[in-house]
């Protein structure tokens, strides 16, 4: 590697340590379990909703398809209110609810990784090949762990062609 | 039980099977040894492999996966003081004490000799006991089934989290996913919202894929592990086992297994708890309390062979009642079930010689294991300095074309993906998986028996508490929500002085 390609890569990882830095210092506390208990609240509502509209039932039938889905979500509901009540009730005498640290930069990294699948599935689906796929994810997760080593990038292509051919050859997998 | 013992041994040993039960002690071990990695998220991968096979090649590659779990997490445990799966937490007590002391290779072949007795006993208890359980079982009618899953589910929901009411939330979202696609009674649609491809329902491995496999890779975001080197030039040297040692292992040994034994019948237990609880007996039986954690032999023989003595009782309640004794061998229960082989006393009647075969090849798993150990150790730790940078990739490479080879569809990665998004929620705001695995394995199963029980009773919900075994059952389930209930009011008690 020439110093002109030395220099603009330690260009580029400078300004990713800046902005790093930057998302790093963003973070909110989140009580866990009152945010959980709402969510599953919320989600056990909307299924009690979406159940009957969802599920086809025979008439005269004594036990129908929705009645198990519609007794988990009454488990449900009544779990969530339990937790939101234990949770209102120790914010109510001032005792520490359990809370959890959302960090922007992990959570941009988290969509980061995210993305980088959504990307290996769209190409290998678009081209047909699932080498391809894997090659351009490889090479993603190794921009992500920002490896500068031409020998890993060359040992995740040789990897992403060997399990293609493991798959295509070994257990007769077309793709 | 005699009849089957040479048909079950000449379906067993052949080369096949052979290549794959090394394959799978091998890879488990590399697994295992891996901090960061687990041996379930080694199984999840692997599964989609044993869908191309017949059922006892498919479950000697997963048991010897499981097995060599339980050995594999003392190696890094010992050699660089970080257990590679939890319940080595126990075995890094002493182990790398003792590793300190420059007794390293004493300290490795202790952990496989103890986890092989383990191992051993634990499949023979699985040998002799899982026929007659299975007689038990098969008094049990369709609402007894029921109460049977809700037991499970229960007991799974309130030890894995750190709460009851979110590890039953968890496994009501894993019994709602099962309800997807074609309803088992009447073959209606459920859930499908219109995707045609949903009618089939979800298959049990991509949606793990996505639930711990790829949500895995994800907590890269958190944390990047450095990369793990062990000085593998420490295995050579040192004082071997002596024959006082070898002594002394033997009664921590025994009784080790018999809790791990035991621990592991109940579900939702596991290895954890058995190494934890049996290290502590050992403690209180030892002539020698002193020395422990300080490189005991007698502590890392009682936690070695506590969790692997787990691994053969774990199969007793999956193989005779459905229900699995931890997350690992809920999947392997799909594994036999692809192959026609559905839990219960009909698999050790009319499958025996499949069914032995499984039980007697869980034997030689951990002859196996004790021999890839003796002779490869020194190649596990040099697999385990394998690059994050180079392992995550190719982990994802893998879970998506397991994905896609159960049903040859894209459609299947994108519901692994799904998967993985929803395992990262519930990671966020610390809600358990374990207890959404079970709910996915349990879901048929629970949901039939309950609607059969009702049609029985015409509509009546009494008939769950009309036979013995419904009371048992719901009497054990009030007792694990009283006593996890009553656990976490002493626990604030204590908190708070």
């Amino acid at each position: 590697m020439n110093n002109e390609n030395k220099g603009l890569i330690a260009g580029i990882d400078a300004k990713l340590d800046a902005i790093g830095e930057k998302l790093k210092k963003k973070e909110w506390k989140v009580p866990t379990d009152l945010l959980g208990g709402v969510i599953f609240l919320i989600f056990g509502l909307v299924m009690l909703y979406i159940i009957p509209l969802q599920v086809e039932v025979k008439k005269r039938e004594l036990v129908n398809g929705q009645a198990f889905p519609n007794l988990l979500m009454y488990v449900m509901i009544a779990c969530s209110i339990i937790l939101i009540a234990n949770q209102v009730m120790k914010l109510m005498r001032k005792e520490p609810v359990k809370t959890t640290t959302i960090n922007l930069l992990v959570e941009v990294k988290a969509i980061l990784i995210f993305l980088s699948m959504i990307v290996f599935w769209l190409v290998a689906e678009k081209t047909g090949n699932f080498a391809i796929g894997s090659a351009v994810f490889g090479v993603l997760m190794l921009f992500f762990f920002r490896c500068k080593k031409p020998l890993y990038y060359a040992i995740v292509l040789v990897a992403a062609v060997a399990i293609w051919a493991a798959f295509r050859f070994g257990l007769g997998v077309l793709f | 039980m005699l009849e089957f013992i040479v048909p079950a041994l000449q379906n067993l040993l052949t080369i096949e099977n052979l290549i794959w039960i090394n394959l799978g002690v091998f890879i488990g071990s590399v697994f295992a040894a891996i901090p960061g990695l687990s041996v379930i998220l080694c199984i999840i991968l692997f599964l989609p492999f044993t869908y191309q096979m017949t059922a006892i090649p498919g479950m000697m590659f997963l048991l010897g996966i499981y097995c060599a779990g339980g050995y594999g997490g003392s190696v890094s445990a010992i050699l660089i003081n970080t257990p590679g799966t939890p319940h080595a937490a126990a075995t890094m007590l002493d182990g790398y004490p003792l590793n300190q002391k420059g007794r390293t290779k004493a300290a490795l072949k202790i952990a496989l000799y103890a986890s092989t007795f383990g191992g051993v006993f634990s499949a023979l208890m699985l040998l002799f006991l899982a026929p007659q359980v299975a007689k038990v079982a098969a008094m049990l009618g369709t609402a007894d089934y029921f109460m049977v899953c809700m037991f499970g589910l229960t007991i799974i929901a309130g030890i894995s989290g750190d709460s009851i009411c979110k590890g039953i939330m968890a496994a009501c979202v894993g019994l709602l996913v099962s309800c997807i696609g074609a309803d088992p009674m009447t073959s209606l649609a459920r859930l499908t919202f219109g995707v045609e491809r949903l009618y089939l329902g979800l298959d049990l491995a991509i949606c793990l894929i996505g639930l711990f496999a790829l949500v895995q890779v994800m907590t890269k975001a958190e944390q990047v592990e450095g990369r793990l080197v062990m000085d593998t030039s420490r295995l050579k040297g040192g004082l071997d086992i002596t024959k006082e040692e070898k002594k002394r292992m033997l009664r921590p040994m025994l009784v080790s297994s018999i809790i791990g034994t035991i621990i592991g019948i109940i579900p939702g237990t596991g290895a954890s708890m058995a190494s934890w609880f049996s290290y502590d007996r050992a403690r209180s039986m030892s002539k020698h309390p002193e020395e422990f954690g300080k490189g005991s032999v007698e502590g890392i023989a009682a936690a070695e062979s506590a969790n692997n003595a787990v691994t053969g009782a774990t199969l007793i309640p999956l193989l005779t009642l459905g229900i699995p004794g931890d997350g690992c061998v809920a999947i392997m229960l799909s594994a036999l079930m692809i192959n026609g082989l559905n839990p219960g006393l009909s698999l050790f009647t009319e499958q025996g010689d499949i069914m032995y075969a499984i039980m007697l090849g869980l034997i030689l798993v951990n002859v196996f294991m004790f021999v890839q150990g003796n002779f490869l150790t020194n190649l596990f730790a040099k697999v385990v300095s394998i690059p994050q940078e180079i392992l995550t990739p190719i982990i994802v490479m893998f879970c998506f074309a397991g994905a896609f080879s159960v049903n040859k569809s894209y459609f299947d990665v994108v519901v692994t993906l799904v998967f993985c998004a929803i395992a990262w929620l519930l990671r966020k705001i610390d809600f358990p998986a374990v207890p959404i695995l079970l709910g996915l394995v349990l879901g048929k199963m629970a949901e039939t028996n309950f609607r059969r029980a009702l049609m029985v009773s015409r509509g009546s919900y009494s008939i769950f508490v009309k036979s013995p075994f419904s009371v048992v059952f719901l009497v054990l389930t009030v007792l694990v929500i009283g006593s996890v209930a009553l656990n976490k009011v002493k626990g604030r008690k204590k908190k708070n002085g």
